[in-house]
């Protein structure tokens, strides 16, 4: 046997053929419904959902599109796509600890390391060709700018088709229109393309899963406001959020919430809540999480402390109309309280703490990510003003790097020690 | 009522006894690498200089870097709270605290019973901390206790640009071999110490009296150079380096109280 039989570059074809096979898939799926068996049915249908992805993805019976959190799923799923959220899977991969290595290899390809995260393992996965080639990317510029470049960098890469939704920032009349005309001339193009009419059928059939899935985040929503806290924020920033962010109009999606539902609500009932004794209430922003090996939730538990909420899960959108599809979804875009000015993310966020009875707020900054980073001084003078305390925590989601667990402990016990 | 203040650094260990209103010893002795060993010793000297035994010890909390690897400690409070409860203690009129440390520095607003109002620490690296000032000494062949009294000689302006260690230490050696004087540079890198400290501090909202806690407030330049940048009213404790023991020990008088 040659002794480079196990480096790395054989290492990486082999993770590749595997992973690039839908076989693989069905396999995993399998292992894990016995390893997982004791988990809630909630986790499992996600677990069923993740994996129909990722084979979905490699079989390609559908066209796959590559996009990213905030551009409306349910587009694509009226469009008959598919669609994959890098930056998402990213998030999975940094939890299997195979994020760093994907990052090197970023890196080594010049993506600097002021670029968020997500996106750096997102760009190694690419560069390692350890995932199926999209057939169309379409990205949103909302909330996140990194994103923007790094799609358009794929387009090249796999020479596909990018169509980018320009999101205005203030949410009035014309910002709507301006983005309906988008979304409308996006379906138009693709439809002719691959020859799927849209019709109202379709538009009512999609929305109507995506409203009635989201008249369970609401209701999902209002039981967390419990005492105490029947769901940990922790879980809704992991595989709750890959649900919220890329399930909305699936039927899985709706599945899921509604098991999601009953099992809180059978918490509820029995008053069964994270922690045995809940002495703090955090309230989490920015929508993520460090997702690779850490103490963080530990420390907080310790500390007999426990996210209640993150503003992520907070449902800010009305009810989508099939009557208006365009400009409903241009809506449930532009009211997006983290665009715009930063008195409307305030806003929220204030109401947020007082309707989850929140004692401090965590404000996860993420590095190489300007939406998070920006603005959180002037939301931390507003709610000191009113005697909410608020930590800024810097931190990454990805790479474990730039984790230190000595100094994120000493902030995060500093801070319930200032709640006592 | 005897009681133990611990404060496993990530440079020194310190300890001290508190009795009643007085503090009756302490010790301040460099970490290394069998940190549960030295912790004991240091506590052991401790007590040796106050006549007092481990059994006496009423109530025990450590803080630091290294506190949560203190087995015989009734509690483990972080350096800011204790800090806090330091200050507090050796001047009531404190309401914001400089820590700077041996790994990080810290701006702490506290009210007129030494609780944390709100704190903000620097970023991971080790730019304006103890350890900078450390490898600033070494790359100009200066003891670290030396750097403050060799500072207050300087008579010209040099300005360092770099806070990052590495960059700010090639800085140092180039000016040395343009021959500029120590006693410049040193002035130079308390200054941009200050400067990254006080645009960290003015984050917070800072109040009068300032007091300044850690090893690197026992250089003299670094205090004038952050009084200057400051403008405020400093306090300087006779012993900085053992507040955060110090405010462990209070910590642990509160257990017993409440008990
Ligand atoms: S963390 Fe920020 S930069 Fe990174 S993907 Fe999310 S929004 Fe974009």
């Amino acid at each position: 046997m040659p002794d480079n039989f196990l480096n790395d570059d054989f290492k990486s074809a082999l993770i590749k053929k595997i992973a690039k096979n839908s076989n693989t898939y069905n396999i995993i799926k399998a292992g894990s419904k016995l390893y997982f068996r004791k988990s809630p049915e909630s986790f499992k249908i996600w677990l069923d959902f993740l994996f129909y992805q990722l084979k979905e993805a490699c079989k390609k019976r559908k066209p796959v599109v590559w996009t990213n959190i905030y551009t409306p799923s349910e587009l694509f799923y009226a469009l008959d796509l598919f669609p994959i959220y890098p930056e998402v899977i990213s998030g999975v991969l940094a939890s299997i600890g195979t994020a760093n290595y994907l990052i090197e290899t970023s890196e080594s390809k010049f993506y600097t390391t002021d670029l968020c995260s997500f996106y750096r393992v997102a760009a190694g996965l690419v560069l390692k060709d350890w995932f199926p080639k999209p057939d169309l990317i379409i990205s949103s510029s909302q909330l996140c700018d990194g994103s923007t470049k790094f799609f358009r960098n794929m387009s090249k890469y796999y020479n596909c088709e990018y169509y980018l939704i320009n999101t205005p920032y203030y949410d009035d009349l014309n910002s709507q229109k301006y983005l309906a005309a988008q979304l409308e001339e996006i379906a138009y193009k693709i439809g002719k393309v691959n020859g799927q009419h849209l019709s109202n059928e379709k538009i009512n059939y999609f929305f109507n899963l995506s409203n009635q899935t989201r008249e369970y985040i609401i209701k999902l929503n209002e039981f967390r406001k419990n005492v105490p806290s029947p769901l940990s924020g922790w879980d809704a920033m992991a595989y709750i959020l890959y649900m919220f962010f890329s399930s909305l109009g699936a039927k899985k999606g709706l599945r899921f919430y509604h098991t999601l539902y009953q099992e809180t609500e059978e918490k509820v009932n029995r008053k069964i809540g994270v922690l045995k004794e809940e002495k703090h209430r955090i309230l989490w922003l920015h929508q993520v999480r460090p997702y690779y090996k850490n103490e963080i939730i530990q420390n907080l538990k310790e500390n007999k402390a426990v996210i209640s909420f993150e503003e992520v899960s907070y449902v800010y959108w009305q009810a989508l109309d099939p009557q208006r599809p365009w400009e409903s979804l241009a809506q449930k875009m532009t009211s997006n309280f983290g665009v715009g000015p930063i008195e409307r993310r305030i806003k929220t966020v204030y109401n947020l703490v007082r309707e989850y009875k929140i004692d401090g707020v965590i404000h996860f900054s993420q590095r190489g990510c300007r939406q998070s980073c920006g603005g959180a001084y002037i939301i931390k003078d507003f709610l000191q003003e009113k005697g909410i305390p608020m930590l800024i925590l810097d931190g990454d989601g990805a790479d474990s790097r730039n984790y230190s667990k000595g100094q994120t402990r000493t902030r995060i016990e500093a801070f319930l020690e200032m709640l006592s | 009522m005897t009681v133990a203040g611990l404060d496993v650094g990530s440079l020194t260990i310190k300890t001290l006894i508190l009795e009643d209103e007085k503090i009756k010893s302490f010790t301040i002795i460099p970490t290394g690498a069998d940190v549960n060993k030295l912790i004991r010793d240091c506590l052991e000297m401790t007590l040796k200089k106050s006549g007092d035994n481990f059994k006496n010890l009423s109530s025990i909390v450590a803080t630091g870097y290294g506190r949560i690897n203190v087995p015989f400690a009734d509690k483990s409070i972080t350096e800011i709270t204790c800090h806090a409860l330091g200050a507090n203690w050796l001047n009531p009129e404190t309401r914001t605290v400089i820590d700077i440390g041996g790994q990080d520095s810290k701006v702490i607003s506290i009210d007129k019973n030494g609780r944390v109002v709100d704190f903000i620490m620097n970023d991971k690296c080790a730019a304006g901390t103890g350890r900078f000032l450390e490898v600033m000494a070494q790359a100009l062949g200066v003891k670290t206790e030396e750097l403050g009294n060799e500072s207050l000689k300087s008579k010209k302006k040099i300005t360092i640009s770099s806070m990052c260690t590495v960059f700010a230490e090639s800085e140092v050696i180039s000016l040395v071999a343009e021959g500029c004087a120590k006693e410049d540079i040193i002035r130079g890198l308390h200054k941009a110490i200050s400067n990254r400290i006080c645009s960290m501090a003015c984050r917070l909202r800072l109040e009068n009296i300032i007091t300044l806690t850690g090893g690197v407030a026992k250089n003299t330049g670094m205090v004038q150079a952050l009084k200057k940048r400051l403008k405020a009213k400093v306090f300087v404790p006779e012993e900085p380096q053992i507040v955060g023991a110090l405010g462990a020990a209070i910590a642990a008088r509160k257990i017993v109280y409440s008990e």
